[in-house]
């Protein structure tokens, strides 16, 4: 996003991508502007949440003679923990703490491939010291970076850190000439491709490890030093010493009826809801426009056919249908409910796209397509679908919103996991202990993160509209 | 101007007047029933003279081989205030109220206002039989044949139709209870077409029932059982002249009646002989009994109990707060939390706008460890993880003091109870070191325990099946999964309904589950501890409890009649029970009644139902 910003400003031909004129409007709308970066902050602070609260100290030392075998010395038991799948229970905490790995390092990475000498302003007869000293300068660091944390991160981790560095000098190598566009989207892909694999790699490898009982192993007092999170509690670890306690400095939202932090459960919560909205969004998101596509653009009997899919899809209360669907599911994880959500929900970005594919078909530049001999996926996916597929990104904006929102319905009616913390399960938890304050904190949090999201999608909804053009 | 307000203002000081006379005039009247009442009363005690056949009945007590016995129980207060209506909430509609097909603990409720078996359970000694419908019980010297004396001169009463419509005309006529509506109740609980599968188990021994005169029967069983005792006392009369004919009278066809018996028309009317008649039943909003003032025995003092049919808990106590309803019998755990635990001093039961007392559920909660899947089939682990599991502290903490540890399949308080039964305590080290013994080893350095048995790899990682409608049990499986993750093990928690639960049960799919089972006075192990049964589709051994031992014991127990000795065998097997662990005994819980203090000498009953209103009455 901060990149995109830079680029605006260096973009100095008079050129403009389309998106680049919706993102010039949209700037102008200062409160969707601004719940933007609001969004971005939560997303942060997703990403962050075990550096603000885990029950793991990033630095321990237990001197000889104290506690198991196994821990004596110096540890940082801290970094190990976080791709530990018997710590993290969800393959959604696993992600964002990858990504509290990766994001960093790409930008770095982009960072230093790109500001260190510009190739396309340089004479090319010129040795390329400015690429040289670039590759160099991130060679080091990530040689540094493994060599730091080896031993503190899984090998995988490392290994995908490097993966990227490798990716960047390939881009870097790729792209000399292009401009700084295609580079920026050329290293976005290749950074998702890099960190999908990266990602895949370490949840599917499982990573697992003993439980260890830091705290205790602390307040032994032998001696032992450690550093923990500001906040030394972890989602999920309950005390029945503290159960339904009052708002107080130890438990800044109270705890639950099992003596879990409830603030610490709000705060990875964000991940969750955010997973949820832009994950079910992104099902149907995929399922509508494929469907709406195929149905704006061959018209007649296969139009009709989506058409009535559509229709009967809709006939259907929304709710009764997710819980019926819910019902077929045994051992509902979060997924599914992402899975029920995204297979419910794709009509009404359907009925858009089949809209603008009615318009576009008969356009010159698509029958130019077809005089071409171009076949028909290369004409749908190709050709029309980027000039059909803006309104989508406004209906996805509202439709993240209200993912999350059914999913704290869903949450609320007794469908999904009850014991991960999300928004939805943390309101119905503290409505059936009557505990106001975790009514209270999560029902913020969804307000909060609805309304940003219903800004921006108002905000970009009137960006992408020629006619409020400022 | 001003004349009219005066006399708005006279008008109203009359109409005051009018009120206060009114209420003068009812309460009159109510000490007058009461007096009356009193009266009845004092005549019944000293000798029933005046009733026929009075001392008969007395008399027959005395009989040394009446196995009735005089009841040591008060269920009438005697210096009740008569009348009004109670209130009391109910959560779910019933599904009908045929008493036989029927089998849930409302509509059983409902009937022990309604009906009333031959004999009942002497709710101060539960052990003890006290007449009923029927004055005398006798039995042979191996009680395989019972004979049943009934009570003359009881009616059936009414069933509530709408007695303007001539078609109801047949049913102006009294009907006396004799010997042949107590045979027709063996006759259709035997039959197989009628859907009461809860009793077939129990009469399917009985070898013949036979009328020997209007007002007594002969209950024969095949071979002397245990609880043909429970059973054939237990049993009640149904009304035959109504059973075997249609709405208009006509009489049914004989083969007929046991189908047409599971959808009756009388089913929306049930009737009976108790102090209480039903008079209406709308779904989703209440059911209206009122007092049987023909009642043949000693009437209770409240004239109308209304059952409100409130499915929310949070609806149900702000109406118990606005005063719309007398009485919940279980109060959210988390109401208990808020307004009596940690209620401060403007709690309605602090400022006494509201009443509450703590009474024993009689039913209990466990987890169920499937023994023929390799995880659980060694004893050690299942100790193990009961060791593991804090009851104690989620009991104090999460349950709010509302439980008792439960060690074994009988209820604490019952004799049974094997008293050197300690709980096991909550110790993960103990755990871990079972585990460890039953060869579980983390070899994988995973934190998670593995074994190797018939080559085949197994991670110790399993599904709780758990109610999901249970916010407390829901809190409970997190306590413990979270203390299993200390040992190695990892519980995967799935909340399911009640349909799809059982269902898994059924098809034997699943490694654990959370459960609770109802408790009687009456133990019969046989059911849920044979392990005939752990192999009978739709059976109770769901956990697949096979122990020979304990075979010997529950076989011995269905022809023992000595109680001594049967306590003795109980506690027998409490000990096989407590050292197999088949089940993890969580815990038996309470439950928190409350009540508007209008509501006075609420007392409980030691067994079900608890909350037996005949005791209770209204003060205005």
């Amino acid at each position: 996003m901060t990149s995109q910003q830079d680029d605006n400003q260096t973009a100095a031909d008079d050129y403009q991508t389309y998106g680049e004129i919706v993102w010039g409007q949209f700037k102008k709308y200062r409160i969707s502007y601004w719940s933007l970066y609001g969004v971005a902050a939560l997303f942060v602070l997703a990403m962050v949440s075990p550096v603000l609260a885990m029950n793991i100290p990033f630095y321990l030392y237990v001197p000889e003679g104290v506690g198991p075998e196994t821990l004596q010395g110096t540890s940082y038991p801290w970094f190990v923990a976080l791709f530990d799948q018997n710590f993290f229970d969800s393959g959604v905490d696993i992600f964002f703490n990858f990504l509290l790995f990766f994001l960093p390092f790409a930008f770095l990475t982009w960072f230093v491939t790109n500001k260190v000498g510009n190739p396309a302003e340089a004479d090319p007869s010129d040795p390329p010291i400015g690429f040289f000293a670039g590759v160099g300068i991130l060679l080091a660091a990530f040689f540094v970076v493994v060599v730091l944390l080896n031993g503190l991160l899984s090998k995988e981790v490392a290994l995908a850190l490097v993966g990227i560095g490798i990716t960047a000098v390939v881009v870097r190598a790729a792209t000399e000439k292009t401009d700084e566009r295609g580079r920026r989207r050329l290293f976005i892909a290749l950074a998702t491709v890099v960190g999908t694999i990266g990602f895949a790699i370490i949840y599917y490898h499982g990573f697992r490890q003993p439980f260890v009982d830091y705290q205790a192993l602390v307040e032994l007092d032998d001696g032992v030093r450690a550093i923990f999170p500001p906040i030394e509690y972890s989602y999920r670890d309950v005390n029945l010493l503290a159960t339904s306690e009052p708002p107080s400095w130890q438990h800044w939202l109270g705890t639950d009826a099992i003596g879990r932090d409830v603030f610490t459960r709000i705060l990875y919560g964000t991940r969750i809801s955010l997973t949820i909205g832009v994950v079910a969004v992104g099902i149907y998101a995929t399922i509508g426009i494929i469907l709406g596509s195929l149905a704006g653009y061959f018209g007649g009997r296969v139009d009709a056919l989506i058409l009535r899919l559509i229709e009967i899809m809709m006939c259907f209360p929304v709710i009764f249908l997710l819980l019926t669907i819910a019902g077929f599911i045994e051992e509902a994880s979060v997924f599914h409910i992402m899975l029920i959500i995204g297979l419910t929900g794709w009509t009404g970005i359907a009925r858009l796209v089949r809209g603008e594919f009615l318009r576009l078909r008969n356009q010159d530049f698509v029958q130019a397509a077809v005089a071409l001999g171009f076949n028909e996926m290369r004409i749908i996916f190709r050709h029309v679908m980027p000039n059909a597929i803006q309104p989508v990104y406004v209906a996805a904006t509202f439709g993240i919103a209200g993912a999350i929102l059914i999913e704290a319905t869903l949450a609320f009616l007794g469908v999904g996991p009850p014991d991960i913390p999300s928004w939805g399960q943390i309101l119905t938890a503290g409505r059936s202990t009557q505990n106001m304050t975790m009514i209270l904190a999560s029902g913020f949090a969804i307000f909060l993160v609805i309304s940003l999201l219903n800004l921006i999608g108002e905000g970009l909804r009137d960006a992408t509209d020629p006619k409020l053009r400022k | 101007m001003l004349a009219t307000i005066v006399s708005m203002w006279q008008n109203h000081q009359m109409s005051s007047q009018v009120v206060e006379l009114n209420q003068s005039l009812s309460e009159l009247d109510r000490t007058m029933s009461s007096i009356h009442r009193q009266l009845e009363r004092g005549i019944s005690v000293s000798g029933t003279a005046g009733v026929p056949g009075g001392d008969q009945y007395a008399d027959a007590l005395n009989d040394p081989d009446n196995l009735l016995e005089a009841p040591t129980d008060e269920l009438i207060y005697a210096d009740a205030q008569e009348g009004g209506t109670l209130r009391r909430l109910m959560l779910t509609d019933p599904a009908g109220f045929n008493w036989l097909v029927e089998n849930s603990v409302d509509v059983n409720e409902i009937m022990t206002y309604v009906h009333e078996g031959f004999a009942r359970v002497d709710f101060n000694d539960p052990d003890n039989y006290v007449p009923s419908l029927a004055y005398k019980v006798t039995a042979n010297d191996d009680f395989t044949e019972y004979t049943v004396h009934l009570r003359e001169g009881v009616y059936w009463q009414r069933p509530n139709v709408d007695m303007s419509d001539p078609r109801y005309e047949w049913l102006r006529e009294r009907q006396e209870v004799t010997a042949e509506d107590a045979v027709f109740y063996f006759e259709m609980a035997q039959h197989p077409e009628v859907q009461a599968a809860h009793i077939a188990n129990y009469v399917e021994d009985i070898k013949e029932v036979e009328q020997l005169d209007r007002y007594t029967f002969r209950v024969t069983w095949d071979r002397p059982i245990y609880h043909s005792r429970s059973t054939t006392m237990g049993g009640y009369p149904l009304p035959k002249y109504l059973y075997t004919r249609d709405r208009d009278g006509n009489e049914l066809p004989e083969e007929m009646v046991p189908a047409e018996f599971n959808n009756h028309w009388t089913n929306d009317y049930p009737v009976g002989t108790g102090p209480y008649r039903f008079i209406s039943f709308r779904a989703g909003d209440r059911i209206v009994l009122e007092r049987n003032d023909d009642y043949w025995g000693e009437l209770p003092p409240i004239e109308q109990i209304e059952y409100r049919i409130i499915p929310d808990a949070d609806a149900g106590f702000a109406q118990l707060m606005r005063g719309q309803i007398d009485f919940i019998p279980r109060l959210d755990y988390s109401r208990y939390r808020t307004e009596i635990v940690r209620g401060g001093d403007n709690s309605p039961f602090k400022t006494g706008e509201l009443e509450h007392d703590t009474i024993d559920q009689f039913a209990y909660h466990y987890i169920g460890w499937n023994a023929d899947k390799p995880l659980f089939e060694d004893r050690r682990v299942r100790k193990a993880m009961t060791l593991a599991f804090n009851r104690e502290a989620i009991i104090e903490n999460a349950l709010h003091g509302l439980a008792t540890i439960q060690t074994g399949p009988y209820y604490w308080d019952h004799p049974a109870n094997n008293p050197d039964i300690e709980p096991l305590p909550f110790d993960l080290e103990r755990a871990a070191e079972l585990l460890d013994e039953a060869g579980w080893v983390d070899q994988t350095g995973d934190g998670i325990r593995n074994k190797e048995i018939d080559g085949e790899m197994h991670t110790f990682r399993f599904t709780l099946i758990s109610y999901n409608h249970r916010p407390e049990v829901q809190r409970w499986v997190s306590v413990y999964a979270d203390d299993l993750r200390r040992i190695g093990v990892e519980l995967r928690n799935d909340p399911v309904d009640w349909a799809l639960m059982q269902r898994r049960m059924e098809e034997k799919n699943f490694d654990a589950f959370t459960g609770g089972w109802g408790l009687g006075w009456q133990i019969d192990l046989y059911q849920i501890w044979h392990s005939s049964q752990a192999d009978v589709p739709r059976g109770s051994n769901r956990v697949g409890f096979r122990n020979e031992e304990a075979d010997v014991i529950i076989e011995a127990l269905r022809t023992e009649f000595d109680e001594d000795k049967r306590i003795e065998l109980l506690r027998e097997f409490h000990e096989i029970v407590h050292h197999e662990q088949p089940y993890t005994f969580a815990y038996a819980p309470k439950e928190v009644s409350a009540w508007q203090p209008r509501l006075q000498n609420v007392v409980f009953q030691r067994i079900r139902p608890q909350s037996y209103s005949l005791p209770w009455y209204i003060s205005e």
